[in-house]
């Protein structure tokens, strides 16, 4: 079929226009009298282009653009000198690559080279032509020539019959075009020619060969480095494809590999693959992909990039390939190929949902081999993401909702412990993460996850942490049965390891503390080998109820309080008083001044009848301040009888002490003890129910008899390491730990500070018995003491210090068991 | 110049000879150092200097440790404890030292943290400024050995001297307008041989002025008597939540160097 080249400034302005450089475009002379010559001129054509019936095509579009482009060059006067010069007045000549005269014969070998070239690109769009431009170019073709040739390719196929259609004159005797359905090809090649020559003349240099820079085709990008042919290397026919099979066979059978041949014959097939059918192409892609995972080295880890991010055939043969290849006899060699090769391609994929889509798609592929690698590709991807400023929040909105849905959220994912470290972590901007947890709220199955535990777009890192306390939460309680102990203990000693004790009140404190002696409990468990006794505790229990919750007790007197005292001290009737005695003890409480008359009574009356109905009635209530404080001044006050300190010993239910001094002075401490006691319930409520979880904490998934306090708790977990098997308790660490808890011993104060010097001791000995344990990880151990001892340095109370403990012992652990499930 | 040149070559040889078998200047041993800086802790006739032989100490602790000679460090820390004005401190560096070094037998000294203190004279006091039972309770506050003791056993409740000091005026002053003397009972004036209540009380006899007196006061008795409250809500409510303070070997070298 004839061909007749034509282009847009050629349809819209007539042949004279396209005969080169902007003065022809716009018919003005090389000297014009004034700009507004130009502009003129410019007007002129633009409403040339305005009058043609295809007006309001893309091709019009770019002559329109030609036009003006055009006409600014000439504006400016140094470039209308510059472009005066390689456009000579009079004279009119066209690039190289435009002209028929300059062009080489174009082959079939270059018919299909440019073919392959359109396919490559993904079809006919700006890379296609832009790349032809090269391929004309480096090839000292007509680009008329080769897309009037292409588009007489187009015309054979038989979805395209579009009949030209005639242009209309131009007032300047220019001749019109006939239109044809490739028109807007050659509009865009031309209009980019136009702009393209006219910033290359200015340092044209005359084509003596192919450029090596631009000749590798379809390009750099498609073909692996090492591998790529270039375009001006003489073509081989094209190998049918039982011949480029046998070939790889050969190469396969050969040992050593010729890595040079390979390299050929690799590129041969993966350049040249548009000339071969698809199902030709699935008949080889086994051989080939086993012969790509023998070449070893960048070249190949180029290629499987560039595959996996193919648009279009390619992409789904060979990328399909390469992942079905990783699963067979070769799938060893290519997995660390494929996992860099999915990284660097994430890094291209910015905030462009359909990249995201293509590349996610391959990446479950590859999932379901290395499932692992895939996730933790998948979290880079979008941790790089969250990480950057947002420039498409239309393309990362959509971006999330199809990212999130992919990713694992249930328990025991590292999902869940990466999205916890992102939201702490200062590099991840808050607008993004803001996005993708919303995209997980609404688009995926996150359990657990509320609108209050997604940030604000603008959230401080304050707020991210009050998000991150409430994820963490919702997270690390479930009640889910545990089949995995290791798995689930890992996974909350993740959680648990980020947290920030100077971030956290004094109540959340106490709650994370707890938290942690659970897991810790389970750690010990783990390693002390008791299974079942670890994965019970990581079983949350339900809240015990606090013991003898009472409200604090009122110690002011009252006036039925002195009348009752009176009448007991003065009533000297022994039956009055035992009936008085009878209604006293029908009532719950005693008033102090009652108090100190019922000690006189039950010490001094004469009727024993009396007496025992007062020491009774003091018992039945020896937890009052008031009955101690009685009992206390008759310890004090009077000289102490035998008589006295048997009454005191009988109605704190002791035994009766020794008469002399440290008797009695034994005796005195219990009665103090309990007073303190008494008059300290109910003050500060929520540090009773703190001992009663940290108490159930540690001795969490145990069936042996529960300890009185949460000191003594602590203090069985401590020996249970020390007797465990392999402890040495004698060693010289063993008894610098010892003495560590003597010394700390006597510093605490109160069942709180005794309780953490139990805990400190604890942290000590978990270190020493992960270090015998491990040697490899005494050095880390070592770091996680020294960063232990600051932290409780700078801890501003008792249960922050508590917890620093229980966090340290957690980061110690997890050291522990993950070098027990690698080994 | 020719006849010299052979005389030169000898005396650079010598030299080199002589360099080579010179003492060369280095670092003392860790028990070198410690043992230099106890003499010059004996010597000191000033401030100044018993600054400097506790800075020598000091620096052969840093490199006893360094060394891993917890044996020498350990010395170290009781020669330092030995030195210094500061009761506190001398205390950590008697703790660290046996923690340091477990084998030390240093029992006389541990025995001056206060529970292991004779706190009956202070206990006493206490008790019967609560319940008024002592005829001579001011007097004996002004012994500053039982006030210390006193201070001792507040401070851990959060109360500083002053409050302290405070509350037993107080205590002191109410006790002195007490017609009752501390006993539950008067004599009635209306009726023979009839016993009322002190009308002076508005709480019973030993329970304070209020109830965060009598858990101030109740709390220090309990640990001048050897016991300390047991269960984290009395602890709390007394005060007691307070970072325990550990011993600091880096702390306390830093400050011992610092001029």
């Amino acid at each position: 079929m004839a061909h007749q080249p034509e282009n847009p400034i050629e349809v819209f302005l007539g042949r004279d226009a396209a005969a080169g450089g902007p003065f022809a475009i716009l018919g003005v002379k090389h000297e014009p009298r004034s700009d507004a010559e130009i502009r003129a001129a410019s007007r002129r054509c633009l409403e040339q282009i305005n009058r043609h019936p295809r007006s309001r095509t893309p091709a019009a579009d770019e002559a329109r653009l030609a036009v003006h482009t055009a006409a600014t060059q000439l504006l400016d006067a140094s470039l209308r000198t510059e472009l005066a010069r390689h456009w000579p007045e009079g004279k009119v000549s066209r690039p190289v690559a435009w002209s028929s005269k300059a062009a080489n014969a174009l082959n079939d070998r270059l018919r299909v080279q440019a073919r392959t070239l359109i396919g490559a690109s993904g079809g006919w769009n700006s890379r296609a032509r832009k790349r032809l431009t090269h391929f004309a170019r480096v090839n000292t073709l007509s680009a008329y020539e080769l897309v009037g040739v292409l588009r007489d390719l187009a015309h054979d196929a038989p979805q395209d019959n579009t009949e030209p259609r005639p242009a209309p004159k131009r007032t300047h005797s220019r001749t019109t075009r006939a239109d044809s359905t490739f028109s807007w090809m050659l509009a865009s090649y031309a209009a980019m020619l136009v702009l393209l020559v006219s910033a290359v003349v200015l340092r044209w240099t005359p084509i003596s060969g192919p450029d090596p820079e631009t000749a590798a085709l379809p390009s750099e990008q498609t073909n692996p480095p090492s591998a790529a042919p270039r375009a001006s290397e003489p073509a081989a026919p094209r190998r049918h494809i039982s011949a480029l099979t046998h070939a790889v066979e050969q190469l396969l059978a050969t040992q050593p590999l010729d890595r040079e041949r390979a390299s050929t014959t690799v590129a041969e097939l993966t350049t040249r693959w548009a000339e071969y059918r698809a199902d030709e192409l699935r008949r080889v892609t086994p051989q080939l992909m086993e012969l790509i995972a023998r070449i070893d080295g960048p070249g190949r880890d180029a290629w499987i990039t560039t595959t996996l991010t193919q648009d279009g055939r390619q992409r789904s043969i060979f990328a399909d390939a390469v992942l079905q290849t990783a699963q067979g006899t070769a799938g060893d060699v290519l997995a660390d190929a494929l996992s860099q090769a999915f990284d660097r391609a994430a890094t291209t994929l910015q905030d462009d949902p359909d990249r995201w889509s293509r590349w996610a798609i391959q990446l479950d592929a590859y999932g379901r081999i290395h499932a692992d690698n895939a996730a933790q590709a998948r979290r880079d991807a979008v941790t790089t993401r969250l990480s950057q400023p947002i420039t498409d929040r239309p393309g990362w909105v959509r971006v999330a909702q199809r990212t999130a849905p992919r990713m694992n959220w249930r328990r025991g994912s590292p999902d869940r412990v990466w999205l916890l470290g992102l939201i702490q972590n200062p590099s991840i901007r808050s607008d993004r993460l803001s996005t993708f947890m919303e995209a997980m709220l609404t688009h995926s199955s996150a359990a657990g996850l509320r609108r209050e535990m997604v940030p604000a777009p603008d959230a401080s890192g304050d707020e991210r942490s009050r998000v991150l306390d409430r994820l963490r939460s919702a997270w690390a309680v479930s009640t889910d049965n545990v089949d995995d102990p290791r798995v689930v203990i890992l996974e909350r000693v993740t959680l648990f390891d980020s947290i920030t004790p100077e971030s956290l009140d004094r109540s959340d404190a106490m709650g994370r503390t707890t938290e942690l002696a659970r897991l810790n409990a389970a750690c010990r468990a783990w390693i002390l080998g008791d299974q079942g006794v670890a994965a019970a505790a990581l079983v949350e229990d339900a809240p015990s109820n606090p013991r003898n919750q009472q409200p604090a007790r009122s110690l002011s007197s009252s006036r039925s309080d002195a009348r009752d005292a009176e009448l007991l001290r003065n009533e000297n009737d022994p039956d009055e008083l035992v009936s008085m005695l009878t209604t006293l003890r029908q009532r719950d409480d005693i008033g102090p001044w009652t108090a100190h008359s019922l000690v006189y009574v039950a010490l001094r009356s004469p009727s024993s009848d009396a007496r025992a109905l007062a020491q009774a009635h003091l018992q039945s209530n020896a937890d009052l301040p008031s009955v101690l404080t009685a009992l206390d001044r008759l310890l004090v006050s009077e000289r102490p009888s035998t008589r006295s300190i048997t009454l005191v010993a009988d109605v704190l239910n002791l035994d009766d002490p020794p008469m002399n001094e440290q008797g009695i002075r034994a005796l005195r401490a219990a009665l103090l003890a309990r007073m303190h006691r008494s008059i300290t319930q109910g003050t500060a409520p929520e540090f009773q129910r703190f001992e009663t979880s940290l108490t159930q904490a540690y001795t969490a998934g145990q069936q042996e008899q529960t300890p009185t306090d949460a000191r003594e708790a602590v203090l069985n977990a401590r020996l249970a390491l020390t007797l465990a098997p392999g402890a040495d308790p004698a060693s010289h660490q063993a008894r610098r730990i010892s003495t560590l808890h003597r010394v700390l011993s006597q510093r605490a104060r109160g069942g709180l500070q005794q309780t953490l010097a139990e805990q400190i001791t604890l942290v000590h000995a978990t270190a020493h018995t992960v270090s015998s344990r491990h040697p490899t990880l005494t050095d880390a151990v070592e770091q996680l003491m020294a960063r232990y001892a600051t932290m409780l340095q700078r801890a501003p109370d008792t249960v922050r210090q508590m917890l620093v403990s229980e966090l340290t012992m957690t980061r110690i652990w997890k050291l522990a068991i993950e070098a027990e499930m690698l080994s | 110049m020719t006849r010299r040149a052979p005389l030169a070559i000898v005396l650079a040889f010598l030299t080199m000879l002589l360099s080579a078998f010179a003492v060369q200047p280095g670092e003392p041993s860790p028990l070198k150092q410690l043992e230099a800086g106890e003499l010059a802790a004996i010597r000191s006739q000033s401030q100044e200097e018993t600054r400097r032989a506790a800075s020598l100490i000091a620096q052969g602790a840093r490199a006893a440790i360094a060394s891993g000679d917890d044996t020498t460090a350990a010395s170290a820390c009781l020669a330092l404890a030995s030195i210094t004005r500061n009761p506190i401190v001398a205390t950590d560096l008697r703790d660290l030292a046996v923690i340091l070094d477990p084998q030390r037998t240093i029992d006389q000294d541990l025995e001056t943290t206060p529970n292991n203190q004779d706190n009956t004279d202070a206990l006493e006091f206490l008790t019967e400024a609560r319940l008024n039972a002592s005829q001579d309770a001011a007097s004996r506050y002004a012994d500053p050995e039982i006030r210390n003791k006193v201070l001792a056993a507040t401070e851990p409740t959060g109360m500083s001297e002053r409050e302290t000091d405070a509350m037993i005026a107080a205590i002191l002053e109410r006790n002195d307008s007490d017609r009752c003397r501390g006993h539950v009972y008067v004599a009635d004036p209306d009726e023979r041989g009839q016993r009322v209540v002190c009308p002076d009380h508005l709480r019973g006899i030993g329970l304070a002025a209020n109830d965060d007196e009598l858990r101030a006061l109740v709390t220090a008795e309990l640990l001048l008597i050897g016991t300390d409250p047991a269960s984290f809500e009395s602890s709390a409510a007394s005060g007691m939540t307070g970072p325990i303070r550990i011993p600091d070997l880096d702390a306390i070298l830093d400050a011992v160097d610092s001029p």
